[in-house]
């Protein structure tokens, strides 16, 4: 049972951008801040535009729910030269 | 087995890649090959064929499934620069290596490989994920060297082809992927539009880049923040005629895009295909829209971007499709409508000097209307 729901929250984690929202100046240490969620991984980015993590849904809920509109959360996606 | 001859226009074998598109939907991708002999493609299985020459000056040729054993001839481009149609269609019609000087303009893209004629481009190097920037990646991309050759290159000796906006000053930063080469990171993007904006006080961006299918909001954020400082995106629109995708879709870029010339592609050519679809809408007499590109109201404008002849060394190098094209074609269009705009130059750094930019360049564009998802103007100098 564990390791079918260990299974299933393997499959649901995703690639997300957490950035600032605009108008909101800058969150201090939003790298830290998003770090210290169980089960989060910040695998790029920076202060100014914000963070490449990985993350569940379940979790991403949270977040929203932390920073309570000072944050935008994006499906991370690459760009294609056109 | 399947075999090819490729000849230039003296007759020799030339080195070519081949591009085989299986009946299947599969495609092979070939290089250096003299001649083509493909061992476990037979002649039934191929679909359409496209090559291109690795030497200088040659159109791409496309054509259905030829008999194996065929021979192709690639036709040779012709040295007619420093103008192409692209300029006249503009309204550009003499050489001037100072076009567009006093403006700054930005670009974005994968990596730029500089060649001699475009030594005078400001090469920033390539961002990290963390917002450095260090030396270029250097990958077989010349996607970036296109749009900096078309926005500015200066050496047309040997019946090359000059920039729309030669005299702008350019700053180029390679946004790519780590992982994924061919692609662009967007949060790389996302630092490069605000370091260009803020730190290089860039007056125009471009990023020929996009089809995000979800809108990311961090991505409008820059670019919020780069207009608040004075600073027009320009986009490319997308290139399979579906609705417009991210960036462009965004009503707070300028979306180019692009439009092809009648007749300036020869019968083998991919762009003689695009000329005679169906979707290729007619415009002002001369011209067609490109049928490829995506499409949505918030597509700005239609700029040469269809059968361009990009240079290289001061020779005319090879044929290039694409909203890419049309995008930085856009970006100098607009940076020497402002270059002699001296309310424009003695303008402040924020969002009243994007209005500035962009009410000028809808001033002096002609509006066409070829249906409902097809609103936009096509600008001219």
């Amino acid at each position: 049972m564990v390791i079918q729901q260990m299974q299933t929250e393997r499959r649901q984690l995703m690639t997300y951008v957490i950035a600032p929202a605009y108008g909101v100046a800058s969150i201090d240490n939003l790298r830290d801040e998003l770090s210290s969620f169980n089960g989060v991984k910040v695998i790029a980015g920076n202060e100014s535009v914000g963070y490449q993590v990985s993350a569940t849904d379940k979790v991403l809920e949270k977040i929203k729910n932390t920073f309570d509109g000072k944050v935008t959360i994006d499906e991370f996606q690459l760009m294609k030269p056109l | 087995m399947y075999e090819l001859t490729i000849l230039n226009h003296e007759g020799e074998q030339i080195t070519t890649t081949l591009y085989l598109f299986l009946n299947n939907g599969e495609s092979i991708q070939l290089k250096d090959f003299r001649p083509f002999r493909i061992a476990d493609v037979e002649e039934k299985d191929i679909d359409y064929i496209q090559i291109k020459a690795f030497a200088l000056g040659f159109w791409r040729h496309a054509q259905d499934a030829p008999p194996n054993g065929a021979t192709i001839r690639l036709q040779r481009i012709e040295q007619t620069g420093p103008i192409g149609w692209w300029h006249r269609a503009h309204g550009i019609t003499s050489s001037d290596i100072n076009r567009g000087q006093n403006i700054k303009i930005g670009v974005i893209d994968l990596c730029l490989e500089i060649d001699e004629s475009l030594q005078h481009i400001n090469n920033l190097g390539q961002i990290d994920p963390q917002g450095k920037l260090k030396e270029m990646n250097i990958a077989e991309h010349p996607h970036g060297r296109y749009c900096c050759s078309l926005l500015a290159n200066k050496h047309t000796e040997d019946g090359g082809f000059e920039g729309i906006s030669p005299g702008s000053e350019v700053f180029f930063i390679g946004a790519m992927d780590e992982t994924d080469m061919s692609r662009l990171n967007p949060l790389q993007v996302a630092t490069a539009v605000l370091k260009l904006s803020r730190d290089y006080q860039c007056d125009i961006i471009n990023i020929s880049a996009g089809d995000i299918d979800k809108q990311p909001q961090f991505l409008l954020s820059v670019i919020l923040q780069a207009r608040k400082a004075g600073t027009v995106i320009v986009v490319a629109g997308g290139n399979d005629s579906k609705k417009l995708n991210y960036p462009a879709a965004f009503s707070e870029v300028v979306t180019a895009v692009a439009l092809g010339k009648k007749g300036a592609c020869p019968p083998s050519s991919p762009g003689y295909e695009h000329e005679c679809s169906k979707q290729a809408v007619e415009i002002e007499d001369s011209y067609y829209y490109w049928p490829n590109n995506d499409f949505g109201e918030n597509v700005d404008y239609i700029a040469a971007g269809a059968g361009i002849i990009d240079t290289l060394d001061q020779t005319p190098n090879v044929d290039i499709y694409g909203t890419s094209y049309a995008s930085p074609m856009l970006c100098g269009i607009l940076a020497s409508k402002l270059s002699k705009n001296s309310t424009y130059l003695s303008c402040a750094r924020d969002i009243s000097r994007v209005t500035l930019a962009l009410d000028e360049l809808k001033s002096t564009s002609i509006p066409l209307e070829l249906g409902d998802d097809m609103q936009f103007s096509i600008p001219v100098l």
